[in-house]
């Protein structure tokens, strides 16, 4: 009897075991084969080399430097004899290597839930490694691998559209598979517009490996697909040459150089900064002094910056009337140095102020008569004029391919109630009229508009010319406009910089080329205001001057590149920014831009 | 009378004693001992001359006439572990926790007492039973008292060292050897009644915390090495893997592979099959040790033995194997005879060596002059 207990007890032992033995190999055979396999393969990223950024010559803008980083063993405590071993002998074979950064960063990283080695160091130059490596390497607990790093050979010089790169947040990483295994990402202009472009595609290998993570064999191995590069239609001696040219004449502000068809040849926001300082991280030093210059190094001024455009507004304003009530144009006003508004008797003051006299549109655009457009603009009203204003390319993105690009504003009576919750005055109507008040345009806007006005195709600007072997194309969107109006118009801009009376003869009318353009002068509305108030006194004067715009187009019969400049706080365009569009036209005559010209055919 | 004693003694060595039940353990060495050689070549050899040790051992055992000497050899034995088993408390060497080894001095050779008071308890308690042997209905309460003390002591130290896998061991044998010697069922009934009500008072003062979290991570998730013998034993399936696609023992996911989860390995390379062959040779081992005991009516001396290695090997291959396929806490115990490992395997060979002795000279009164009264009983023959 008590045999048969022991034997019952046995038994039911014997039989759980038999059937939870079944249900793990036969009934769960297959999850288990699939948590075997997992066990044993690996698959490690292997990281694509990010593509190059070439101007249109095939110089490189942006290009990897070939280097090193190095790595210390993990689960070290920082106070261990081996790990103060490993730092020292590190600070010993490269001086300018700092212990404590070392320790700080090894600390931040280690974990018992990482297992790979901690990089201490991102990068170092592959002349000073080559010395150093066999030594360095006879050391378990260091480990060296191959880097690239991204460097800028123009530096500064292209700064605002070439962009730079930097270590990558917990967010981006979170958006792109590449960026969190690189750990590197576009942060500003082109590198970071064509960031998915430049940084390729992962590839893997997948290995086979122990327990301890060791390879025991590499089961598959897909190369990454990279060297996705771009070229630019950008001249980056023309760039540097614009650059240089604001740096002599020490002014701030804006050139850009564009094709019709919307190729930026050259745009340089001056002042600018080092990208070389932010591919490692920027110091703090560093970031607050190009955060507090008041030049605003770190605005990419054609496309972040927003100013008045003044008087290069009147040929759109022209074409806005014509296009709002076709024929208002064939009218003269008549200008006696001002005109007045309402009861109140307001005077809005031509700038000349003894008048224009009579006033048709080529005259109008010549001599720049404000009063002629105070008149207009009261007839047509401010919605129809902005209306037309914003699909001439005002006070909307122009679409570049550079990221964040500002909007800017051409205010109607809708954006005024929705911005300050107030009505419209007749007065705002009429400063619109010619550039002042709410206007607020980027250069680039004044760039593509100016262009439509010289061909009547109105372009989506492009920096890029080909992206990993594909050419862009241009995006033309041809605006009809009444002959005899933009004839007109192009007549009158023919006559600034080519009749003794224009505002830019001065500086535009021996050129090799025939060059019609406009001048402007915006009174200033700074960026950012808040800077602009912790000025001293002393500085106020400058601070205060108007900002200087010309915008032009050559050859004025056969419009091929349109050149506009502004001069921040220059006062008048024909005199600052002027002669910096001459510069450059005749740099681009000197270097062959111009096809098929033959000069004084016109 | 030395000379006939001598020709005697080789007599029946040879021809009474109990072939099948060492035959039915060779299958168990050759699977295991192939498993150690895939596992490691260097561990085999190592596990050729454990078996070579356990077979001397084994030899030593069957020669020593346990009959004439257990009854001073026994309770000394016993005192002498015991006093050992205590001398760990003060002088012994704490490895990863727990003081377990005692470390004879000028040898350097370090021992473990609990290993050897499995065999000293079952020796002892054979000899108090055969004794005075159990009435018709078991023995009264205040016989099993007295030998649940012979039990209980060890017991207590070892659970202290902490070696609680070692200590349910020795627990489990010895009261399975009262059971089934016999014991009043009341005392059982009352005993179950206590130990029910008893049980989670003890888990509550009586477990260490490490103790509890290990029976808390059986219940709730695998450990690590678990759940790698569980992959290794999922994946096997029916058949099991060659020898290059056993990939948790051959690239070392599994822990311990060759000792205590050495199962998981045999379930990965020969699958169900291979596992239920390995469970079906225990099951028939045991029961051939309980119809020895049970065929031994009067000779309490084989009974008690048979029924302890019994015990042992039931409580050591279900322990273990319940701890492989995460049924029971990891507790270190070996599969016995099977796991890579010398001490366990060798002690299993001494005793097996007893109780082959004890089986060749049942006769109880055979170093005594009166061997030949007990040579007519029927009973004492064995199958």
């Amino acid at each position: 009897m008590r045999y048969y207990v022991a034997l019952f007890v046995f038994i039911t032992v014997w039989v759980l075991m038999i059937v939870r033995i079944y249900h793990l190999s036969i009934k769960s055979n297959y999850y288990y084969t699939q948590l075997a396999k997992e066990n044993i393969l690996r698959t490690e990223p292997l990281k694509p080399v990010r593509g190059e950024i070439t101007d249109k010559n095939g110089k490189l803008l942006a290009m990897n430097r070939i280097g090193f980083s190095v790595s210390i063993v993990p689960h070290m405590k920082t106070t261990s004899d081996e790990f103060k071993r490993a730092v020292s002998l590190l600070t010993r074979t490269f001086p300018e290597l700092n212990a404590t950064e070392m320790s700080k960063v090894y600390r931040k990283h280690d974990s018992p839930y990482n297992h790979k080695f901690i990089k201490v160091v991102d990068f170092i130059e592959y002349e000073k490694m080559i010395s150093a490596y066999s030594t360095l390497s006879l050391h378990p607990e260091i480990r060296i691998e191959a880097e690239t790093k991204r460097y800028y050979p123009y530096g500064r010089y292209a700064a605002h559209i070439v962009g730079y790169t930097g270590r990558s947040n917990r967010k981006e990483n979170a958006e792109d598979k590449v960026v969190d295994i690189v750990g590197k990402v576009g942060k500003s202009g082109l590198e970071r517009y064509y960031n998915k472009v430049l940084e390729g595609e992962l590839g893997y290998v997948v290995n086979k490996v122990t327990a301890t993570n060791k390879t025991v064999e590499t089961i598959e191995r897909v190369p990454p697909k990279d060297n996705k590069n771009l070229k630019l239609h950008l001249d980056i001696a023309l760039q540097k040459m614009i650059y240089d040219t604001f740096e002599e004449s020490n002014e701030t502000g804006v050139a850009i150089v564009m094709r019709t068809t919307g190729e930026v040849i050259a745009a340089v926001s001056y002042p600018s900064y080092d990208p070389n300082l932010f591919v490692g991280g920027i110091g703090y030093k560093a970031w607050r002094a190009l955060q507090e210059d008041l030049a605003h190094p770190f605005t990419n001024k054609f496309i972040h910056g927003t100013y008045p455009p003044g008087s290069t507004i009147k040929m759109g304003m022209a074409l806005a009337f014509d296009k709002a009530s076709p024929g208002i144009l064939s009218h003269s006003e008549y200008c006696p140095g001002y005109m007045t508004i309402g009861e109140s008797k307001h005077k809005f003051r031509c700038w000349k102020h003894y008048g224009h006299g009579t006033v048709g549109l080529r005259k109008a655009i010549r001599e720049s008569c404000d009063v002629y457009f105070y008149n207009k603009s009261l007839k047509v009203g401010i919605d129809a004029m902005a209306k037309y204003l914003r699909s001439f390319g005002l006070g909307v993105k122009t679409g570049i391919d550079l990221p964040r690009e500002f909007n800017g504003v051409i205010p109607d009576k809708a954006w005024k109630r929705k911005r300050f919750n107030s009505g419209w005055f007749k007065g705002e109507t009429v400063i619109s009229a010619i550039g002042q008040g709410y206007d607020a345009v980027t250069p680039m806007q004044v760039a593509r508009y100016t262009a439509l006005v010289a061909t009547g195709n109105l372009v989506t600007p492009r920096v890029v010319d080909i992206v990993d072997g594909n050419k862009t194309k241009p995006v033309i969107k041809p605006i009809y406009f009444d002959p005899s109006v933009i004839g007109e118009i192009r007549k009158g801009m023919y006559d600034v910089c080519n009749s003794k009376k224009g505002t830019a003869y001065r500086a535009l009318h021996d050129l090799p080329i025939i060059v019609a353009g406009k001048t402007g002068t915006s009174q200033v509305t700074s960026i950012p205001q808040s800077t602009v108030r912790r000025i001293k006194e002393e500085d106020l004067a400058y601070y205060k001057r108007s900002h200087a715009w010309i915008t032009t187009y050559a050859p004025y019969d056969d419009p091929q590149f349109v050149v506009t400049v502004l001069v921040e706080h220059g006062g008048h365009g024909g005199s600052t920014a002027g002669p910096i569009a001459a510069k450059i036209y005749r740099w681009l005559y000197k270097h062959r831009y111009f096809k098929a010209y033959i000069p004084g055919e016109n | 009378m030395r000379n006939t004693f001598w020709l005697d003694f080789d007599k029946r060595l040879f021809t009474n004693i109990s072939y099948l039940l060492i035959i039915q353990l060779i299958p168990l060495f050759i699977i295991s001992s192939y498993l150690v050689y895939e596992i490691s070549t260097k561990l085999f050899y190592k596990q050729m001359v454990y078996y070579t040790i356990a077979f001397v051992a084994f030899f030593v055992a069957m020669i020593i006439p346990w009959r004439r000497i257990i009854g001073w050899f026994a309770p000394i034995f016993y005192l002498v572990n015991l006093g050992l088993l205590i001398a760990v408390e003060f002088v012994g060497k704490t490895i990863l926790g727990a003081k377990r080894w005692i470390e004879l001095p000028g040898i350097h050779v370090t021992i473990q007492p609990s290993e050897f008071i499995k065999v000293n308890v079952i020796m002892l308690l054979a000899y108090l039973i055969s004794k005075r042997p159990p009435p018709e209905k078991g023995y009264g309460l205040f016989r099993f008292v007295k030998l649940s003390f012979i039990i209980v002591i060890p017991f207590l130290i070892i659970a202290k060292e902490p070696d609680l896998g070692t200590a349910l061991v020795l627990l489990i044998t010895g009261f399975g050897i009262l059971f089934l010697i016999g014991v009043n069922w009341k005392i059982w009934l009352a005993l179950i009644l206590m130990a029910s009500a008893g049980a989670p008072v003890l888990y509550q003062y009586g477990l260490k915390p490490y103790q509890k979290k290990r029976i808390h991570d059986m219940l709730n998730k695998p450990s690590y090495q678990v759940r790698q013998a569980l992959i290794a034993i999922g994946s096997g399936g029916m058949e099991g893997k060659e020898r290059a696609e056993a990939t948790q023992t051959q690239l070392k996911f599994l822990p311990v592979s060759s000792t205590d989860f050495i199962f998981a390995y045999l379930g990965e390379r020969f699958g169900f099959k291979g596992m239920v062959t390995v469970i079906g040779l225990y099951i028939f081992f045991i029961f051939h040790l309980l119809f020895i005991s049970w065929r031994h009516k009067q000779d309490y001396l084989v009974k008690t033995f048979a029924v302890g290695i019994a015990f042992l090997f039931f409580v050591y291959m279900g322990v273990n194997i319940f701890m492989v396929i995460g049924l029971a806490p990891v507790v270190g115990l070996p599969l016995p005879m099977f796991s890579h490992g010398g001490t366990s395997f060798i002690i299993f060979a001494f005793m097996l060596g007893i109780l082959e002795n004890l089986i060749a000279f049942k006769e109880k009164y055979r170093y005594t002059s009166e061997a030949k009264i007990s040579m007519l009983r029927k009973d004492d023959f064995i199958a």
